[in-house]
Protein backbone atom coordinates (compact mmCIF):
# COMPACT_ATOMS: atom_id res chain seq x y z
CA UNK A 1 0.00 0.00 0.00
CA UNK A 2 1.18 3.51 -0.81
CA UNK A 3 1.40 6.07 1.97
CA UNK A 4 1.89 8.83 -0.62
CA UNK A 5 1.12 8.71 -4.32
CA UNK A 6 1.10 11.82 -6.46
CA UNK A 7 -0.15 11.79 -10.02
CA UNK A 8 1.08 14.45 -12.43
CA UNK A 9 1.33 16.86 -9.52
CA UNK A 10 2.20 20.36 -10.69
CA UNK A 11 2.50 23.79 -9.17
CA UNK A 12 2.91 26.92 -11.22
CA UNK A 13 3.84 30.36 -9.97
CA UNK A 14 3.19 33.11 -12.52
CA UNK A 15 3.45 30.73 -15.43
CA UNK A 16 6.62 28.90 -14.44
CA UNK A 17 6.45 25.35 -13.10
CA UNK A 18 7.98 24.92 -9.65
CA UNK A 19 6.74 21.35 -9.44
CA UNK A 20 6.26 19.76 -12.82
CA UNK A 21 4.15 16.61 -13.32
CA UNK A 22 5.63 14.71 -10.39
CA UNK A 23 4.61 11.07 -9.95
CA UNK A 24 5.97 10.13 -6.55
CA UNK A 25 5.23 6.87 -4.77
CA UNK A 26 6.17 6.21 -1.15
CA UNK A 27 5.31 2.77 0.20
CA UNK A 28 3.83 2.44 3.67
CA UNK A 29 6.64 1.88 6.18
CA UNK A 30 9.29 3.14 3.76
CA UNK A 31 11.83 5.90 4.38
CA UNK A 32 12.11 8.07 1.29
CA UNK A 33 14.76 10.73 0.82
CA UNK A 34 14.14 13.74 -1.40
CA UNK A 35 17.35 15.22 -2.72
CA UNK A 36 18.08 18.05 -5.08
CA UNK A 37 19.75 21.42 -5.40
CA UNK A 38 18.41 24.57 -3.70
CA UNK A 39 15.25 25.71 -5.45
CA UNK A 40 14.72 22.35 -7.13
CA UNK A 41 11.15 22.13 -5.82
CA UNK A 42 11.51 19.75 -2.85
CA UNK A 43 9.86 22.03 -0.29
CA UNK A 44 7.02 22.99 -2.63
CA UNK A 45 6.40 19.31 -3.33
CA UNK A 46 6.19 18.66 0.40
CA UNK A 47 3.88 21.66 0.87
CA UNK A 48 1.58 20.27 -1.80
CA UNK A 49 1.48 16.89 -0.05
CA UNK A 50 0.61 18.34 3.38
CA UNK A 51 -1.92 20.81 1.94
CA UNK A 52 -0.05 24.06 2.61
CA UNK A 53 -0.03 24.85 -1.11
CA UNK A 54 -2.79 24.27 -3.63
CA UNK A 55 -1.85 22.19 -6.67
CA UNK A 56 -2.21 23.77 -10.09
CA UNK A 57 -2.97 20.32 -11.49
CA UNK A 58 -2.65 16.66 -10.57
CA UNK A 59 -3.57 14.88 -7.37
CA UNK A 60 -2.20 13.71 -4.04
CA UNK A 61 -3.31 10.36 -2.64
CA UNK A 62 -2.57 9.58 1.00
CA UNK A 63 -3.05 6.02 2.25
CA UNK A 64 -5.09 5.19 -0.83
CA UNK A 65 -7.46 8.14 -0.61
CA UNK A 66 -7.59 11.66 -1.99
CA UNK A 67 -9.65 12.78 1.02
CA UNK A 68 -7.80 15.64 2.71
CA UNK A 69 -8.78 14.28 6.14
CA UNK A 70 -6.11 11.59 5.69
CA UNK A 71 -3.68 14.37 6.53
CA UNK A 72 -4.50 13.87 10.21
CA UNK A 73 -2.06 10.94 9.98
CA UNK A 74 0.79 13.30 9.06
CA UNK A 75 3.37 14.92 11.28
CA UNK A 76 5.47 17.49 9.48
CA UNK A 77 8.28 19.96 9.77
CA UNK A 78 8.56 22.15 6.70
CA UNK A 79 11.07 25.00 6.45
CA UNK A 80 11.31 26.78 9.83
CA UNK A 81 9.60 25.05 12.77
CA UNK A 82 6.18 26.54 13.63
CA UNK A 83 6.54 27.44 17.31
CA UNK A 84 4.68 29.69 19.74
CA UNK A 85 7.61 31.78 20.87
CA UNK A 86 5.83 33.34 23.86
CA UNK A 87 5.02 29.97 25.39
CA UNK A 88 7.17 27.38 27.14
CA UNK A 89 8.03 24.21 25.24
CA UNK A 90 5.40 22.31 27.21
CA UNK A 91 2.69 24.93 26.60
CA UNK A 92 3.53 24.99 22.91
CA UNK A 93 3.15 21.22 22.64
CA UNK A 94 0.01 21.22 24.78
CA UNK A 95 -1.59 23.84 22.51
CA UNK A 96 -0.68 21.85 19.39
CA UNK A 97 -1.88 18.65 21.03
CA UNK A 98 -5.40 20.13 21.14
CA UNK A 99 -5.55 19.57 17.36
CA UNK A 100 -5.06 15.81 17.75
CA UNK A 101 -7.33 13.02 18.97
CA UNK A 102 -7.22 12.48 22.75
CA UNK A 103 -4.82 10.04 24.45
CA UNK A 104 -2.13 9.87 21.76
CA UNK A 105 0.65 7.25 21.92
CA UNK A 106 3.30 9.97 21.90
CA UNK A 107 2.39 12.65 24.42
CA UNK A 108 4.31 15.75 25.47
CA UNK A 109 6.80 14.03 27.78
CA UNK A 110 7.49 11.25 25.28
CA UNK A 111 8.28 13.53 22.35
CA UNK A 112 10.41 15.86 24.47
CA UNK A 113 12.41 12.87 25.68
CA UNK A 114 12.80 11.59 22.11
CA UNK A 115 14.41 14.83 20.94
CA UNK A 116 16.44 15.35 24.11
CA UNK A 117 14.53 18.35 25.48
CA UNK A 118 13.00 16.71 28.56
CA UNK A 119 14.85 19.09 30.91
CA UNK A 120 13.76 22.24 29.11
CA UNK A 121 10.00 21.78 29.03
CA UNK A 122 9.41 24.81 31.29
CA UNK A 123 11.76 27.04 29.31
CA UNK A 124 10.23 29.73 27.06
CA UNK A 125 10.64 28.90 23.38
CA UNK A 126 12.06 32.38 22.67
CA UNK A 127 15.09 31.49 24.82
CA UNK A 128 15.80 28.36 22.79
CA UNK A 129 18.87 28.15 20.56
CA UNK A 130 18.43 27.46 16.83
CA UNK A 131 19.21 23.78 17.35
CA UNK A 132 16.78 23.48 20.26
CA UNK A 133 14.04 25.10 18.18
CA UNK A 134 14.72 22.57 15.45
CA UNK A 135 14.47 19.73 17.99
CA UNK A 136 11.21 21.18 19.29
CA UNK A 137 9.94 21.36 15.70
CA UNK A 138 10.69 17.65 15.30
CA UNK A 139 8.95 16.97 18.63
CA UNK A 140 5.90 18.87 17.36
CA UNK A 141 5.85 16.72 14.23
CA UNK A 142 6.05 13.56 16.36
CA UNK A 143 3.16 14.53 18.66
CA UNK A 144 0.36 12.00 18.49
CA UNK A 145 2.52 9.34 16.80
CA UNK A 146 1.74 10.12 13.16
CA UNK A 147 1.79 7.32 10.58
CA UNK A 148 3.58 9.52 8.08
CA UNK A 149 6.40 11.89 8.93
CA UNK A 150 7.31 14.61 6.43
CA UNK A 151 10.50 16.45 7.33
CA UNK A 152 12.11 19.19 5.29
CA UNK A 153 15.80 19.42 6.16
CA UNK A 154 15.16 18.31 9.76
CA UNK A 155 18.77 18.56 10.95
CA UNK A 156 19.24 22.20 9.95
CA UNK A 157 20.98 24.09 12.74
CA UNK A 158 21.88 20.97 14.72
CA UNK A 159 25.40 20.25 15.93
CA UNK A 160 27.13 17.03 14.77
CA UNK A 161 25.98 15.14 17.88
CA UNK A 162 22.43 16.39 17.35
CA UNK A 163 22.52 15.30 13.69
CA UNK A 164 23.58 11.80 14.71
CA UNK A 165 20.97 11.63 17.48
CA UNK A 166 18.18 12.66 15.12
CA UNK A 167 19.32 10.17 12.44
CA UNK A 168 19.23 7.42 15.06
CA UNK A 169 15.80 8.59 16.19
CA UNK A 170 14.40 8.43 12.64
CA UNK A 171 15.78 4.92 12.17
CA UNK A 172 14.24 3.85 15.49
CA UNK A 173 10.86 5.37 14.61
CA UNK A 174 10.76 3.39 11.39
CA UNK A 175 11.98 0.14 12.89
CA UNK A 176 9.98 0.20 16.13
CA UNK A 177 6.83 2.02 15.10
CA UNK A 178 6.72 1.38 11.37
CA UNK A 179 6.49 5.09 10.54
CA UNK A 180 6.63 6.10 6.91
CA UNK A 181 9.00 8.98 6.27
CA UNK A 182 9.61 11.50 3.55
CA UNK A 183 12.76 13.44 4.36
CA UNK A 184 14.59 16.07 2.35
CA UNK A 185 18.18 16.85 3.15
CA UNK A 186 21.40 18.11 1.66
CA UNK A 187 23.44 15.96 4.05
CA UNK A 188 23.46 12.89 1.84
CA UNK A 189 25.76 10.82 4.04
CA UNK A 190 23.44 11.26 7.03
CA UNK A 191 20.38 10.70 4.86
CA UNK A 192 21.87 7.41 3.66
CA UNK A 193 21.68 6.09 7.23
CA UNK A 194 17.93 6.69 7.37
CA UNK A 195 16.36 6.22 3.94
CA UNK A 196 15.98 3.20 1.72
CA UNK A 197 14.94 5.09 -1.41
CA UNK A 198 15.96 8.40 -2.98
CA UNK A 199 13.99 10.70 -5.21
CA UNK A 200 16.18 13.10 -7.15
CA UNK A 201 14.45 16.41 -7.89
CA UNK A 202 15.68 19.04 -10.35
CA UNK A 203 13.82 21.97 -11.89
CA UNK A 204 10.57 20.75 -10.38
CA UNK A 205 10.79 17.33 -11.98
CA UNK A 206 11.40 13.99 -10.31
CA UNK A 207 14.46 12.93 -12.30
CA UNK A 208 14.99 9.49 -10.85
CA UNK A 209 13.99 7.17 -8.02
CA UNK A 210 16.83 5.10 -6.65
CA UNK A 211 16.03 2.20 -4.38
CA UNK A 212 18.62 0.48 -2.24
CA UNK A 213 18.52 -2.67 -4.40
CA UNK A 214 19.12 -0.70 -7.60
CA UNK A 215 22.08 1.08 -6.02
CA UNK A 216 23.51 -2.30 -5.02
CA UNK A 217 23.03 -3.58 -8.56
CA UNK A 218 24.90 -0.54 -9.85
CA UNK A 219 27.63 -1.41 -7.34
CA UNK A 220 27.18 1.94 -5.63
CA UNK A 221 28.45 1.67 -2.04
CA UNK A 222 26.92 3.58 0.85
CA UNK A 223 29.75 6.09 0.63
CA UNK A 224 29.31 6.40 -3.11
CA UNK A 225 25.59 7.32 -2.95
CA UNK A 226 26.45 11.00 -2.61
CA UNK A 227 28.67 10.97 -5.70
CA UNK A 228 26.09 9.04 -7.68
CA UNK A 229 23.29 11.48 -6.82
CA UNK A 230 25.47 14.53 -7.53
CA UNK A 231 26.35 13.03 -10.91
CA UNK A 232 22.64 12.64 -11.64
CA UNK A 233 21.90 16.23 -10.59
CA UNK A 234 24.78 17.62 -12.63
CA UNK A 235 23.68 15.59 -15.62
CA UNK A 236 20.44 17.52 -15.61
CA UNK B 1 -14.09 21.64 14.44
CA UNK B 2 -14.28 21.22 18.23
CA UNK B 3 -10.56 20.38 18.31
CA UNK B 4 -9.79 23.50 16.31
CA UNK B 5 -11.81 25.63 18.71
CA UNK B 6 -10.06 24.03 21.67
CA UNK B 7 -6.72 24.80 20.03
CA UNK B 8 -7.71 28.43 19.41
CA UNK B 9 -9.00 28.80 22.98
CA UNK B 10 -5.71 27.54 24.42
CA UNK B 11 -3.83 29.87 22.12
CA UNK B 12 -5.98 32.82 23.20
CA UNK B 13 -5.58 32.20 26.91
CA UNK B 14 -1.80 31.86 26.55
CA UNK B 15 -1.50 34.83 24.21
CA UNK B 16 0.13 38.00 25.49
CA UNK B 17 -1.63 40.09 22.86
CA UNK B 18 -5.08 39.19 24.26
CA UNK B 19 -4.28 40.11 27.85
CA UNK B 20 -2.51 43.31 26.80
CA UNK B 21 -5.51 44.25 24.62
CA UNK B 22 -7.89 43.59 27.49
CA UNK B 23 -5.77 45.66 29.87
CA UNK B 24 -5.47 48.48 27.34
CA UNK B 25 -9.24 48.49 26.76
CA UNK B 26 -9.86 48.86 30.51
CA UNK B 27 -7.30 51.67 30.77
CA UNK B 28 -8.91 53.51 27.85
CA UNK B 29 -12.39 53.07 29.32
CA UNK B 30 -11.28 54.42 32.72
CA UNK B 31 -9.40 57.25 31.08
CA UNK B 32 -12.36 58.30 28.93
CA UNK B 33 -14.66 58.47 31.95
CA UNK B 34 -12.06 60.12 34.13
CA UNK B 35 -11.25 62.76 31.56
CA UNK B 36 -14.45 64.75 32.03
CA UNK B 37 -15.64 63.44 35.37
CA UNK B 38 -16.65 66.88 36.69
CA UNK B 39 -18.93 67.70 33.77
CA UNK B 40 -20.92 64.48 33.64
CA UNK B 41 -24.37 64.95 32.25
CA UNK B 42 -26.78 62.65 30.43
CA UNK B 43 -25.69 64.41 27.23
CA UNK B 44 -22.13 63.41 27.82
CA UNK B 45 -23.14 59.80 28.34
CA UNK B 46 -24.86 59.95 24.97
CA UNK B 47 -21.82 61.43 23.30
CA UNK B 48 -19.55 58.93 24.98
CA UNK B 49 -21.61 56.05 23.72
CA UNK B 50 -21.63 57.34 20.20
CA UNK B 51 -17.89 57.81 20.21
CA UNK B 52 -17.45 54.28 21.54
CA UNK B 53 -19.64 53.04 18.75
CA UNK B 54 -17.64 54.46 15.94
CA UNK B 55 -13.93 55.00 15.89
CA UNK B 56 -13.41 54.45 19.59
CA UNK B 57 -10.17 53.41 21.25
CA UNK B 58 -11.67 50.12 22.40
CA UNK B 59 -12.86 49.34 18.90
CA UNK B 60 -9.41 50.14 17.57
CA UNK B 61 -7.88 47.79 20.15
CA UNK B 62 -10.12 44.96 18.90
CA UNK B 63 -9.03 45.59 15.30
CA UNK B 64 -5.34 45.69 16.24
CA UNK B 65 -5.71 42.59 18.39
CA UNK B 66 -7.19 40.66 15.45
CA UNK B 67 -4.32 41.83 13.22
CA UNK B 68 -1.54 40.79 15.59
CA UNK B 69 -3.14 37.63 16.93
CA UNK B 70 -3.92 36.07 13.56
CA UNK B 71 -0.95 37.34 11.58
CA UNK B 72 1.44 35.99 14.22
CA UNK B 73 0.26 32.46 13.31
CA UNK B 74 1.70 33.07 9.85
CA UNK B 75 4.89 34.82 10.98
CA UNK B 76 5.64 32.14 13.60
CA UNK B 77 4.67 29.39 11.16
CA UNK B 78 2.26 27.67 13.57
CA UNK B 79 -0.52 27.81 10.95
CA UNK B 80 1.41 25.01 9.20
CA UNK B 81 0.80 22.74 12.20
CA UNK B 82 -2.95 23.33 11.81
CA UNK B 83 -3.36 23.01 8.04
CA UNK B 84 -1.18 19.88 7.90
CA UNK B 85 -3.50 18.10 10.34
CA UNK B 86 -6.18 17.61 7.72
CA UNK B 87 -8.49 20.50 8.57
CA UNK B 88 -9.96 22.33 5.61
CA UNK B 89 -9.07 25.97 5.16
CA UNK B 90 -12.74 26.86 5.62
CA UNK B 91 -12.72 25.15 9.05
CA UNK B 92 -9.50 26.95 9.98
CA UNK B 93 -10.89 30.34 8.93
CA UNK B 94 -14.21 29.79 10.69
CA UNK B 95 -12.53 28.69 13.91
CA UNK B 96 -10.39 31.81 13.86
CA UNK B 97 -13.40 34.02 13.18
CA UNK B 98 -15.34 32.44 16.07
CA UNK B 99 -12.36 32.82 18.36
CA UNK B 100 -12.10 36.45 17.33
CA UNK B 101 -15.75 36.93 18.25
CA UNK B 102 -15.16 35.40 21.68
CA UNK B 103 -12.15 37.65 22.31
CA UNK B 104 -14.02 40.77 21.21
CA UNK B 105 -17.02 39.83 23.35
CA UNK B 106 -14.69 39.35 26.33
CA UNK B 107 -13.03 42.73 25.82
CA UNK B 108 -16.37 44.40 25.20
CA UNK B 109 -17.98 42.83 28.27
CA UNK B 110 -15.23 44.04 30.57
CA UNK B 111 -15.49 47.60 29.23
CA UNK B 112 -19.29 47.47 29.27
CA UNK B 113 -19.32 46.26 32.87
CA UNK B 114 -17.09 49.17 33.77
CA UNK B 115 -19.20 51.69 31.89
CA UNK B 116 -22.45 50.38 33.34
CA UNK B 117 -20.99 50.51 36.86
CA UNK B 118 -20.09 54.16 36.38
CA UNK B 119 -23.48 54.93 34.81
CA UNK B 120 -25.29 53.21 37.70
CA UNK B 121 -23.21 55.12 40.22
CA UNK B 122 -24.13 58.40 38.54
CA UNK B 123 -27.78 57.36 38.10
CA UNK B 124 -27.56 57.68 34.32
CA UNK B 125 -28.40 54.13 33.34
CA UNK B 126 -31.24 54.04 30.85
CA UNK B 127 -32.73 51.44 28.55
CA UNK B 128 -30.99 53.06 25.59
CA UNK B 129 -27.65 53.06 27.32
CA UNK B 130 -28.00 49.36 28.09
CA UNK B 131 -28.96 48.39 24.52
CA UNK B 132 -26.29 50.57 23.04
CA UNK B 133 -23.57 49.00 25.12
CA UNK B 134 -24.64 45.40 25.20
CA UNK B 135 -26.00 44.84 21.76
CA UNK B 136 -25.37 47.36 19.03
CA UNK B 137 -21.88 48.28 20.07
CA UNK B 138 -20.95 44.62 20.34
CA UNK B 139 -22.30 43.95 16.86
CA UNK B 140 -20.28 46.87 15.58
CA UNK B 141 -17.12 45.56 17.23
CA UNK B 142 -17.75 42.16 15.67
CA UNK B 143 -18.28 43.69 12.22
CA UNK B 144 -15.03 45.63 12.36
CA UNK B 145 -13.01 42.73 13.73
CA UNK B 146 -14.52 40.45 11.08
CA UNK B 147 -13.18 42.84 8.47
CA UNK B 148 -9.82 42.93 10.29
CA UNK B 149 -9.75 39.10 10.33
CA UNK B 150 -10.50 39.00 6.61
CA UNK B 151 -7.68 41.45 5.85
CA UNK B 152 -5.19 39.71 8.15
CA UNK B 153 -5.90 36.19 6.87
CA UNK B 154 -5.49 37.47 3.33
CA UNK B 155 -2.27 39.44 3.89
CA UNK B 156 -0.65 36.90 6.26
CA UNK B 157 1.91 39.41 7.57
CA UNK B 158 1.86 41.22 10.93
CA UNK B 159 3.16 44.66 9.91
CA UNK B 160 1.21 44.84 6.68
CA UNK B 161 -1.99 43.64 8.41
CA UNK B 162 -1.66 46.27 11.17
CA UNK B 163 -1.09 49.07 8.65
CA UNK B 164 -3.92 48.05 6.32
CA UNK B 165 -6.30 47.59 9.25
CA UNK B 166 -5.39 51.03 10.62
CA UNK B 167 -6.08 52.52 7.20
CA UNK B 168 -9.44 50.77 6.91
CA UNK B 169 -10.36 51.76 10.45
CA UNK B 170 -9.78 55.45 9.85
CA UNK B 171 -10.46 55.83 6.15
CA UNK B 172 -12.95 53.24 4.96
CA UNK B 173 -16.16 54.57 6.57
CA UNK B 174 -15.61 58.06 5.16
CA UNK B 175 -14.43 56.73 1.83
CA UNK B 176 -17.54 54.58 1.48
CA UNK B 177 -19.71 57.53 2.44
CA UNK B 178 -18.15 59.60 -0.31
CA UNK B 179 -17.97 56.93 -3.00
CA UNK B 180 -21.15 54.96 -2.34
CA UNK B 181 -23.49 56.15 0.34
CA UNK B 182 -23.56 56.83 4.03
CA UNK B 183 -26.03 54.00 4.26
CA UNK B 184 -23.20 51.53 3.63
CA UNK B 185 -20.86 52.78 6.33
CA UNK B 186 -23.06 54.71 8.74
CA UNK B 187 -23.75 52.55 11.77
CA UNK B 188 -26.02 55.26 13.17
CA UNK B 189 -26.02 54.09 16.75
CA UNK B 190 -29.22 55.02 18.55
CA UNK B 191 -28.90 57.70 21.18
CA UNK B 192 -28.62 56.46 24.70
CA UNK B 193 -31.59 58.31 26.07
CA UNK B 194 -34.71 56.25 26.55
CA UNK B 195 -36.56 58.22 23.89
CA UNK B 196 -34.38 56.95 21.02
CA UNK B 197 -34.51 60.33 19.39
CA UNK B 198 -38.23 60.17 18.80
CA UNK B 199 -38.09 56.72 17.22
CA UNK B 200 -39.24 53.47 18.75
CA UNK B 201 -36.42 51.16 19.95
CA UNK B 202 -36.92 48.48 17.24
CA UNK B 203 -36.84 51.11 14.50
CA UNK B 204 -33.76 52.77 15.93
CA UNK B 205 -31.95 49.44 16.29
CA UNK B 206 -32.84 48.02 12.89
CA UNK B 207 -30.39 50.09 10.87
CA UNK B 208 -27.22 49.44 12.90
CA UNK B 209 -28.18 45.79 13.17
CA UNK B 210 -28.60 45.38 9.42
CA UNK B 211 -25.41 47.29 8.61
CA UNK B 212 -23.33 45.32 11.11
CA UNK B 213 -24.72 41.93 10.12
CA UNK B 214 -24.15 42.72 6.45
CA UNK B 215 -20.54 43.67 7.16
CA UNK B 216 -20.03 40.39 9.03
CA UNK B 217 -21.62 38.25 6.29
CA UNK B 218 -19.76 39.94 3.43
CA UNK B 219 -16.34 39.86 5.12
CA UNK B 220 -16.82 36.27 6.27
CA UNK B 221 -17.82 35.09 2.79
CA UNK B 222 -15.01 37.06 1.14
CA UNK B 223 -12.43 35.85 3.65
CA UNK B 224 -13.46 32.20 3.21
CA UNK B 225 -13.36 32.44 -0.58
CA UNK B 226 -9.90 34.05 -0.68
CA UNK B 227 -8.28 32.00 2.09
CA UNK B 228 -9.39 28.72 0.46
CA UNK B 229 -7.46 29.60 -2.70
CA UNK B 230 -4.33 30.98 -1.02
CA UNK B 231 -1.17 29.05 -0.26
CA UNK B 232 0.08 29.16 3.31
CA UNK B 233 3.70 30.23 3.37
Amino acid sequence: MFAIRTQNLSKHYRGSAVVDSVNLCVQKGESYGLVGANGAGKTTLMKLIVGLAEASSGSVELFGSTDGRQRNKIGCLIEIPGLFIDMTAEQHLDTTLALLPPNPRFGIREVLAMVGLEDTRKKPVKKFSLGMKQRLGIATALLGSPELLILDEPVNGLDPIGIREMSELFVRLRQEYGMTMLISSHLLTELAKVVSCYGVVANGKLLAELRQEELQQLSVTADGVEDHIITLMEGN
Amino acid sequence: MSKLLRYEAKRLIRSKSFWISLFAAVIFAIQSWWYRWEIFTPDFVEEQCDVLGRGSDVCLICVLFASVFFASEFSQGTIKNVISKGYTKAQVYLSKFLLCCVAVIAISLVVTALNISVACYLGLLTCGFWICHCFVRLLLFLALTSLATFITMTIQNVTAAVIVNLVHFYVLPDLLSILVSERVSGYMLPPVSGSFDGRSPPEALLRPMVVCILWIVVTLAGGLAIFKRRDVC
